[in-house]
């Protein structure tokens, strides 16, 4: 057997069956720069051949914002805590497409990368996490077009804002959370492709982005808080916008499922790792 | 030797795939079984064995992109693998960009990319097209670079599977160079091919791999020799895995002489063995492959008109008399081929050489004859 004391040289013990919770942390460190050439990879190629370019990553929650703002103000009537509607509706939008993109990317980094899971060797669960860098720029971009529509609509961003990059990190561990363990599940299950946007158009609704779900009778908000996501995207708002409604129940049941699903989904991807080459 | 100098140590690997039939149980299918090797650093060993013996599931093992069922394998510092020419390339991206992805997908530091970037680039000759997206590119280019980035890795063990086939004469004759300097440099090359010349040119020491079994370990002229043992003489079970749905079998293949001259008739007997009932007819391919596996001779026997029948006599001749073949080693695929579908596909079924041996009146150098595949019967009415 190869004696590890008397070489400098590291060696790779290839066995049958790795330990249960064996991550390969020591490979993840290694190939650290691997992370962020796969992030710019994705987001150089995602605007190749779009006539519109980088304006996307803008036009994206804009959109999104102005949809959200006619359904919810204009027809539905719902209350935004007397924050002007706009502004209520883009900060939300902000938080959920932070949510919503980022899992759409990680869930389907394996399946889209078949070719390298087959036939290269390098930490696997550098693919599901990398999106997280695209997210973060999204976000950055999403920013410097808020504040200025907030200060034109005469809303000033509250002392609370400094609280922002964690309610923004925790909505991004609870996608990526998700994103390791449905990307983990494709691998062998094509029918997550499906899912996934079905899934996020419904918690498109069932979140709290164009309304507040202060003016909501006791029964329908607890159902509505069942979604962990309600709570970071209103605590998201509120540390934007300062003024708005949030339940800080439901806040600390966001924090804890964001967590709790991140531990999880590392579990559920060291188990099926093994068999991806095979798979896939 | 002490052991512990060993770069690549493997104990009774192996892997199996449960394949599910339909209506029947599962069955096992081991496509290593018990594989062991102790390889000292510097060494260069070849891995030959006919399809499906287990080659490309060993590489994959020792690169760490499948595990084995059972068994295990220590390998001494970092590994490079090129299982495919442009894995992890980007089409959309430019070459630069692409040294870098396929760099840090490999392992390599950004640094490491920075220190290596040039060589990598003289090595692929594209420093014209630094910026041009690699869709682009020329295929022997994209193999050039593909090479290049693998093989100017900082790493300890090279695994490459039959990459070069893809390249032209001296994009092969520059990754031979390369590979030979990574061993003087005392890193370890394990190297599957088809080519015989290559691994014989290359190799110190060759494994022959048959049905998931190590045969052989040892002197790479054994080696070839059984491997081509293995060829004319395949035993049933290898017989009944052949590619192809199975009705006949060709068998037996011989060429009519070892060395043919380039200008004279090249004739070639076999047998078709029935395998199971059926009544359509079929026809028969011949295709010619010259020691880097490249086709360059296909005869098609629908191209005369000529079919075989279930009832036909079994003894067959194939003659070839055009084109003439460069000096050098051969070997010749037997097909038979029902309408829409392959009945046997028999990969390197023999092998001969072919001499000079005045072919041409005149002599010239090589360049007379270096551009073509093959030479031709020709003259100039001046």
């Amino acid at each position: 057997m190869i004696n590890r004391a008397e070489s400098k040289l590291p060696v790779t013990h290839i066995r049958a069956r790795k330990g249960f919770f064996d991550l390969g942390l020591g490979d993840l460190l290694q190939y650290r720069d691997l992370f962020v050439t796969f992030a710019t990879r994705d987001i150089k190629v995602r605007y190749k051949q779009t006539a519109l370019g980088v304006a996307w990553v803008v036009l994206q929650p804009l959109i999104m914002a102005v949809v959200q703002y006619f359904v919810f103000t204009r027809i539905a009537k719902l209350s935004t805590d007397g924050v002007d509607a706009f502004v209520f509706s883009f900060a939300g939008s902000l938080g959920f497409s932070a949510f919503s993109q980022t899992l759409s990317r990680s869930s389907q980094q394996f399946v889209m990368n078949r070719n390298l899971v087959s036939k290269v060797f390098f930490p696997r669960l550098i693919l599901p996490l990398s999106p997280v860098l695209s997210g973060c720029i999204d976000f950055g971009v999403g920013l410097v077009l808020l504040v200025p529509i907030m200060l034109i609509k005469g809303v000033v961003p509250s002392a609370m804002i400094l609280t922002l990059p964690l309610w923004f990190g925790m909505i991004l561990l609870l996608s990526i959370g998700f994103g390791v363990i449905t990307s983990s599940l494709m691998v062998f299950y094509r029918d997550i492709t499906f899912l996934i946007p079905l899934l996020t158009n419904l918690l498109m609704f069932v979140t709290p982005i164009g309304y507040s779900l202060s003016s909501r009778g006791p029964n329908e908000q607890a159902i509505a808080y069942l979604n962990p996501l309600a709570g970071l995207v209103e605590g998201f708002r509120w540390s934007l916008l300062g003024s708005t409604h949030v339940n800080w129940g439901a806040v600390t049941y966001g924090l804890v499922f964001a967590v709790v699903i991140f531990i999880v989904s590392l579990f559920v991807f060291a188990r099926l790792e093994e068999k991806f080459a095979d798979a896939i | 030797m002490p052991s512990n100098q060993l770069a690549v140590e493997a104990r009774k690997l192996s892997k199996s795939y449960r394949i599910k039939h339909k209506g029947a149980e599962a069955e096992t299918f081991w496509a290593l079984r018990d594989f062991d090797l102790e390889l000292p650093p510097g060494q260069i060993l070849g891995i030959i064995g006919r399809n499906g013996a287990g080659k490309s599931t060993l590489l994959k093992i020792l690169s760490r992109i499948t595990r084995p069922t059972s068994g295990e394998a220590f390998i001494r510092g970092r590994v490079g693998s090129l299982l495919e020419v442009g894995t992890g390339f980007h089409e959309e991206l430019s070459a630069r960009e692409n040294i870098y992805l396929n760099g840090s997908i490999l392992g390599m530091r950004r640094k490491e990319i920075d220190a290596h970037f040039d060589e990598i680039v003289d090595f692929a000759g594209c420093e014209r097209f630094l910026d041009t997206p690699v869709k682009r590119f020329s295929s022997g280019m994209y193999a050039r670079l593909a090479f290049g980035i693998a093989a100017h890795l900082e790493t300890d063990v090279l695994v490459i599977d039959e990459v070069l086939a893809v390249g032209d004469a001296e994009f092969q004759r520059k990754c031979l160079g390369k590979m030979k300097d990574a061993s003087a440099e005392g890193r370890t090359v394990l190297f599957v091919s088809h080519s015989i010349n290559l691994i014989s040119m290359l190799c110190d020491r060759c494994v022959v791999l048959n049905r998931g079994q190590k045969i052989h370990d040892g002197d790479v002229e054994q080696a070839v020799a059984l491997y081509y043992g293995l060829a004319q003489n395949p035993d049933p079970a290898a017989l009944a895995k052949r590619e192809g749905s199975g009705e006949f079998r060709s068998i037996d293949v011989r060429a009519d002489k070892e060395i043919y001259n380039a200008d004279e008739a090249k004739t070639f007997r076999f047998k078709l063995q029935q395998h199971k009932p059926t009544e359509d007819k079929m026809f028969l391919k011949a295709f010619i492959r010259d020691s880097m596996g490249h086709i360059v001779v296909q005869c098609d026997a629908r191209l005369l008109e000529q079919w075989f029948h279930p009832t036909d006599g079994q003894e067959i001749e194939f003659t070839l008399r055009s084109p003439w073949l460069k000096p050098g080693p051969y070997s010749l695929d037997v097909w038979v081929t029902k309408l829409g579908m392959r009945v046997d596909v028999n990969e390197a079924s023999c092998f001969f050489t072919v001499v000079h041996a005045d072919a041409y009146p005149g002599i010239a150098d090589e360049e007379a004859t270096d551009e073509a595949p093959t030479l031709a019967d020709f003259t100039f009415q001046i």
